[in-house]
């Protein structure tokens, strides 16, 4: 009945957690990165020094919380749209961080590394311009 | 050991996202709950028997990537769990019978070999000029937790 305008809701919703599900995953990666990298090694400290040390680190924690939203969004896109859709999407967050690590961190990001990139940019292109869902949702179901 | 930790890596973390996919959509579009609703929304997830599954996969899946770093490079380690994209569209495919159009296989492996390509080149070694100013150990035994190459999938 409303079918364009539902279409376009959609499209929109998915769109806004997919972007949410990208960023959340990439800076939460961006964090733990760099919280990990001002802890010892963890065969070299008692295990309770380790975990004290980890909770009064300023990246660790807000890193576990995007994660943590990471994850709730992916679940969320679940509910209503291909799991063949929305993995590879989530790929785009390879990018994302690599971005990252070059602008942020200051690390050297080779040609090789940028091909690669180019290669999930296409991958993701070609799976975007496919259905968000295909499956049909029980009776009585929204959707 | 070092095959048997990236089997193990690759299957828990696509049976967690095949789990939790066929969890959530049961019931078909998770209601929305508003702004405050996030304890509501928490809810619908863990009354989710194949979601609570689904996690303790992922969870088994993180374990056992940690347990592979140990024993392997990170820029041999990520690109072979970079598997579970295919495994992955397969279960979609055969088990939650979802139709999977050429174009998406297409870009699976696309992405798929963009993954092993992005995170195979990656400066395994090199530690950035930025961070190891600051950072105070001369030493990082470890190697550089830094050069993650790529999300951490299924966590």
């Amino acid at each position: 009945m409303s079918g364009t305008s539902a279409r376009r809701g959609l499209q929109s919703r998915t769109f806004f957690f997919l972007a949410t599900a990208v960023l959340a995953n990439s800076f939460g990666n961006l964090m733990l990165a760099l919280g990990m990298d001002r802890m010892p090694a963890f065969t070299h400290v008692a295990l309770l020094h380790y975990m004290l040390r980890a909770l009064a680190n300023p990246f660790l924690l807000p890193g576990a919380v995007l994660t943590a939203v990471y994850t709730f969004a992916q679940l969320s896109l679940f509910s209503w749209a291909d799991l063949s859709f929305v993995i590879p999407c989530t790929a785009t967050s390879y990018i994302l961080t690599t971005l990252l690590g070059d602008l942020v961190l200051g690390e050297h990001v080779e040609l090789a590394r940028w091909i690669g990139v180019l290669l999930i940019f296409g991958g993701v292109t070609l799976v975007a311009r496919t259905p968000i869902e295909t499956k049909t949702f029980p009776e009585g179901a929204e959707g | 050991m070092k095959w048997g930790l990236i089997l193990l890596t690759v299957f828990a973390s696509s049976a967690g996202d095949i789990l939790c996919a066929k969890g959530m959509s049961q019931a078909g579009e998770m209601p929305h709950f508003g702004p405050w609703g996030l304890m509501q929304a928490l809810r619908y997830i863990l009354r989710r028997k194949l979601v609570i599954l689904g996690g303790a996969l992922y969870v088994t899946a993180f374990l056992s990537l940690l347990g592979l770093l140990s024993v392997a490079q990170l820029s041999a380690a990520v690109p072979a769990t970079a598997l579970s994209f295919v495994v992955d569209t397969l279960g979609a495919r055969f088990i939650l019978h979802e139709h999977v159009p050429w174009k998406r296989w297409a870009g699976v492996l696309c992405v798929t070999a963009g993954v092993i390509l992005a995170v195979k080149s990656g400066p395994a070694q090199v530690p950035n000029s930025v961070l190891s100013t600051q950072s105070s150990s001369p030493a990082n035994p470890q190697g550089s937790a830094r050069s993650q190459p790529g999300p951490s999938r299924g966590l």
